[in-house]
């Protein structure tokens, strides 16, 4: 995913795009700084002042991507992106490499498990969630295609394209079942959503699964045509389960008639410590806990 | 001396009636923070900055940032006094639904830039001062900030890094007037020795008297002349309440704002001049 964010940044920009680092990216910027000289800015580490400097370029007309992992240039200049970026609309888009529990063993302050919460109640923010390489690239492109500020929650490396055809509204399709169910899969979460799809089909239950990288939160309607004729939705994602992406579409689809049934992370479930997986299975959201959980609710 | 001293001396006293007025109809605070700015203000804005108020976003304007967004009365009145917007509006500073808020606002003409949560413009400026040398620009970046908010963490980020980056195009000032919110500064966060810090972080530094015209004239163009690579930072030893004799060196005027028989009493003080 990261290598993918590179590469398609790579391809694209002109001089008058910076990627701001905060002394991380180590293997993965080196590409970049190659190919556009000077475009590369490494603030050290010092978030708050990488987030305003990025806010001072973008003043200027620039595109700017601020670079860090979990919640280092998120929530430690949160204030910086609220005042300085958001308020002022500025073209930023801040990416935060190990969305989620990506860097699980590496405890709690590696968890960046309320990003979305916060960042999406900030003026003019954009969620860009991409669960693999070709919603990354979507995403990057969403990123370059448009201004105003951005948050880019990046994945590890590795993940699987999930094969699918290409989205409407900002959403894929990835199962069409024609099913009146849906799973909704939002950031890392789409290799397990297949899998959750594949076990229940595994017990005759039918779902289409839905995936929404991009959530332009003023946007409601894009999300409300595909959305509001399915009788249940279940949303999983890697995060807290208050106020994330469940919270979102849930006051999309407000006054249509979907069931809505959120999954995620319990706020309070914040000493375990252990890789992504693991993690992941503690919070009952592995593909086996899933699927079980749904069998149950749909009866 | 290339400037008239006693039109930056009525110029100055006018944007003190100003801001008196507006601080007395719209009864807000911050009247002692942005007192101690009016000299440093009158000296950028009339002898300093390349600005165009009937074209304020200009390309090649210098650009300035107020840090201390609290203190915008006395940047409002001056953007007024240069022909950026009618002095009228001044009139509704504190009004609801006015333009000018009660800290400062870039939606209003001449002003680059939002603030009021402190230590946030110097790192902007930062950015804006290496977009203008990709540019290749001869504009410059400017910044006004106060001693109290040295105490946040962000400002000694960009310290740090202004003289890495190289950036002898930014420009910093700051009011020094020695009081911050809870009482004086040396006995809050002690700054000192603050020229020595600076020097250290790789500054050209210059300290001044803030409410000596010719001193800060010339403390700029000694920074104009480094011609070494580094910004530059002046230090401004300033008095809080600066100009009106009974808000002078009080912290009580950091929040207060004046009932009749003061705005009177300081209104014939200021007139004297």
């Amino acid at each position: 995913m990261r290598n993918t964010f590179i590469n398609t940044l790579n391809g694209k920009v002109d001089e008058n795009t910076m990627l701001l680092i905060g002394d991380l990216g180590f293997s993965i910027v080196e590409k970049f700084a190659e190919n556009h000289p000077g475009q590369l800015l490494n603030c050290g580490v010092a978030e708050q002042n990488m987030t305003g400097i990025a806010a001072g370029f973008a003043m200027e007309g620039f595109k700017v991507f601020t670079y860090s992992i979990a919640n280092f240039n998120t929530l430690r200049c949160l204030e910086q992106i609220r005042n300085d970026i958001c308020y002022h609309n500025l073209d930023v888009t801040v990416v935060s490499v190990g969305g989620g529990f990506v860097y699980g063993s590496a405890g709690y302050s590696h968890h960046a498990v309320q990003d979305v919460a916060i960042l999406s109640s900030l003026p003019h923010m954009t969620m860009l969630l991409p669960g693999d390489p070709d919603e990354m690239t979507y995403c990057t492109n969403y990123a370059l295609n448009n201004k105003g500020p951005k948050l880019l929650r990046v994945g590890k490396n590795g993940e699987k394209n999930v094969p699918k055809p290409a989205p409407i509204s900002n959403i894929y399709k990835v199962i069409d079942s024609q099913a009146p169910i849906a799973i909704l899969s939002t950031g890392g979460m789409l290799n397990t959503g297949f899998e959750v799809a594949g076990k229940l089909k595994e017990q005759n239950v039918d779902v289409d699964l839905l995936s929404s990288p991009v959530i332009e939160i003023e946007q409601p309607e894009l999300y409300i045509d595909i959305l509001k004729d399915y009788k249940t939705i279940f949303i999983i994602e890697e995060h807290i389960r208050l106020h994330g992406c469940g919270s979102i579409f849930k006051s999309f689809l407000e006054y249509y008639p979907p069931k809505i049934y959120t999954f995620g992370i319990e706020r309070n479930d914040c000493h375990n410590v252990g890789k992504q997986g693991y993690l992941l299975k503690l919070a009952g959201l592995d593909a086996d806990s899933l699927s079980e959980k749904i069998m149950r609710l749909i009866g | 001396m290339t400037f008239n001293i006693d039109k930056l001396k009525q110029f100055a006293n006018t944007v003190r009636l100003d801001m008196l007025d507006m601080i007395y109809k719209s009864q807000t605070s911050h009247f002692g923070s942005a007192l101690s700015t009016v000299e440093i203000l009158t000296v950028l804005y009339n002898e300093i900055l390349q600005v165009f108020p009937q074209n304020p976003k200009s390309e090649n304007r210098d650009r300035f940032f107020l840090s201390k967004g609290h203190a915008c009365t006395s940047l409002y009145a001056v953007l007024a006094e240069k022909g950026f917007f009618d002095k009228t509006l001044l009139q509704t500073y504190g009004d609801d639904g006015s333009l000018l808020m009660s800290h400062i606002s870039s939606f209003v003409p001449g002003v680059e830039f939002s603030t009021g949560s402190l230590g946030h413009a110097l790192p902007v400026a930062l950015g804006t001062a290496m977009a203008g040398k990709k540019k290749k620009s001869d504009w410059r970046v400017f910044v006004l900030m106060s001693d109290g908010e040295l105490d946040e963490g962000s400002n000694w980020e960009a310290f740090l890094a202004a003289p890495n980056f190289k950036l002898d195009n930014l420009f910093v000032v700051i009011d020094c007037n020695k009081i911050q919110a809870m009482g004086e500064t040396k006995d809050i966060m002690q700054l000192e020795p603050l020229t020595d810090k600076l020097l250290a972080f790789g500054w050209n530094v210059e300290r001044v008297d803030g409410h000596d015209f010719e001193s800060i004239h010339n403390a700029f163009q000694s920074l104009f002349n480094k011609n070494n690579a580094r910004p530059g930072i002046i230090i401004a030893d300033t008095v809080k309440g600066k100009g009106i004799s009974f808000m002078e060196n009080t912290l009580l005027w950091h929040y207060k704002s004046p009932n009749q028989e003061q705005y009177l009493a300081a209104q014939a003080e200021l007139n004297q001049i």
